[in-house]
């Protein structure tokens, strides 16, 4: 057991519900902007491990996304939630409400 | 001293150093390698281009002439290394309850066994193929071959060169196989194939065609610079 392994093991399993409610409460996000916050937030060390999951969430129907030119460097991908992302994100956003909840019940010092 | 190459990545025109684009093009094959078995693997490594170009863009925005070799580490450290990124959303695989959570809804069940799959999908270890056998067209005396041959085989072009030589002479047998051996064999085009980092496919019958054609130009090229040299040669002797 390492402590290393499991704060990286909590922090991979709510990068879903991460993704989903920065796409959503933005309307749209392009992958730069997600990683900005996400690193940010120190929920994402390395850049690369965004970009599988953001293609497995569109592909699995929860976000679609549309090309933009920039100026400023290569043409970005919008991304926004599709009404199955918006009820999947729902549910987790319960989910993890419950959960932080709980955890913070049972590991609260008792007076 | 270093020479500077474009590439075209994400469709952005990038200036870059050679060592750095070696280096560059080992992570996307390694990246290519790692995603293998995975449905979106090219959109992916599609994506993870298209930052790789923001980066660049962004570092040569700063008044850097090219991308040099630590630009690249830089990146590809930023990124991180092709083995890590492959891993699913919910970890690793020994949180077995993971997929419960997404059935809840009937609507996911697609998604949590597609997540299953990814679990059962380990990255294929890296595998770079073996030197492959071409010509190298920065030395040779005719074509290359046999310092071409030696390469493959690790020894020095010369003694090569010299088993050559005697079989041209024992009945020309080996020079009918010089003959072969140079229109078969594909000549190595860029540095890093005379390395030879890049995977080998397979000889084509279109390699083949180009090859003789470019090699017979620049035989005839060869040959008139030699009686060129020749001639100077013996004016100068007069």
């Amino acid at each position: 057991m390492n402590v290393d392994n499991t704060e990286s093991q909590m922090r991979k399993g709510l990068l879903e519900l991460c993704i989903l409610g920065i796409i959503q409460r933005q309307k749209e996000a392009y992958p730069s902007d997600i990683l900005e916050q996400l690193k940010g937030a120190k929920l994402v060390v390395l850049e690369g491990t965004l970009y599988p999951l953001l293609t497995r969430l569109k592909n699995a129907g929860m976000l679609s996304y549309r090309w933009e030119e920039s100026i400023s460097g290569p043409p970005r991908k919008y991304f926004t939630l599709t009404e199955t992302g918006g009820k999947f994100y729902e549910q987790l956003r319960t989910t993890w409400d419950e959960l932080s909840q709980a955890v913070n019940n049972l590991t609260v010092p008792l007076l | 001293m270093q020479r500077i190459i474009q590439i075209n990545i994400a469709g952005r025109i990038i200036p870059i150093e050679e060592d750095a684009y070696i280096v560059l093009k080992d992570y996307l094959n390694a990246l290519e390698s790692s995603f293998a078995g995975e449905d979106g693997r090219e959109e992916i490594i599609q994506d993870i281009e298209n930052r790789i170009a923001e980066l660049f863009t962004i570092r040569l925005q700063t008044g850097s002439p090219a991308i040099d070799r630590s630009d690249a580490q830089k990146v590809i450290d930023t990124l991180g290394p092709a083995s890590e990124l492959h891993g699913n959303a919910s970890g690793n695989t020994n949180n077995a309850n993971t997929g419960n959570s997404y059935q809840r809804g009937n609507a996911y069940s697609g998604y949590s066994s597609q997540q299953q799959n990814y679990q059962r999908n380990q990255p294929p270890p890296f595998n770079y193929t073996h030197d492959r056998l071409l010509r190298n067209p920065y030395d040779k005396m005719i074509g290359g071959v046999c310092s071409g041959i030696a390469h493959y085989f690790g020894i020095d072009p010369m003694i090569i060169r010299l088993l050559a030589v005697i079989s041209f002479l024992t009945f020309g047998v080996g020079f009918v196989a010089y003959i072969i051996a140079w229109i078969v064999i594909p000549a190595a085009r860029t540095r890093e194939e005379l390395y030879n980092t890049n995977g080998g496919s397979p000889v084509t019958f279109h390699d083949i065609t180009r090859n003789v054609g470019e090699e017979l130009t620049d035989l005839k090229r060869r040959g008139e610079a030699m009686s060129r040299e020749l001639r100077d040669f013996f004016s100068k002797k007069k």
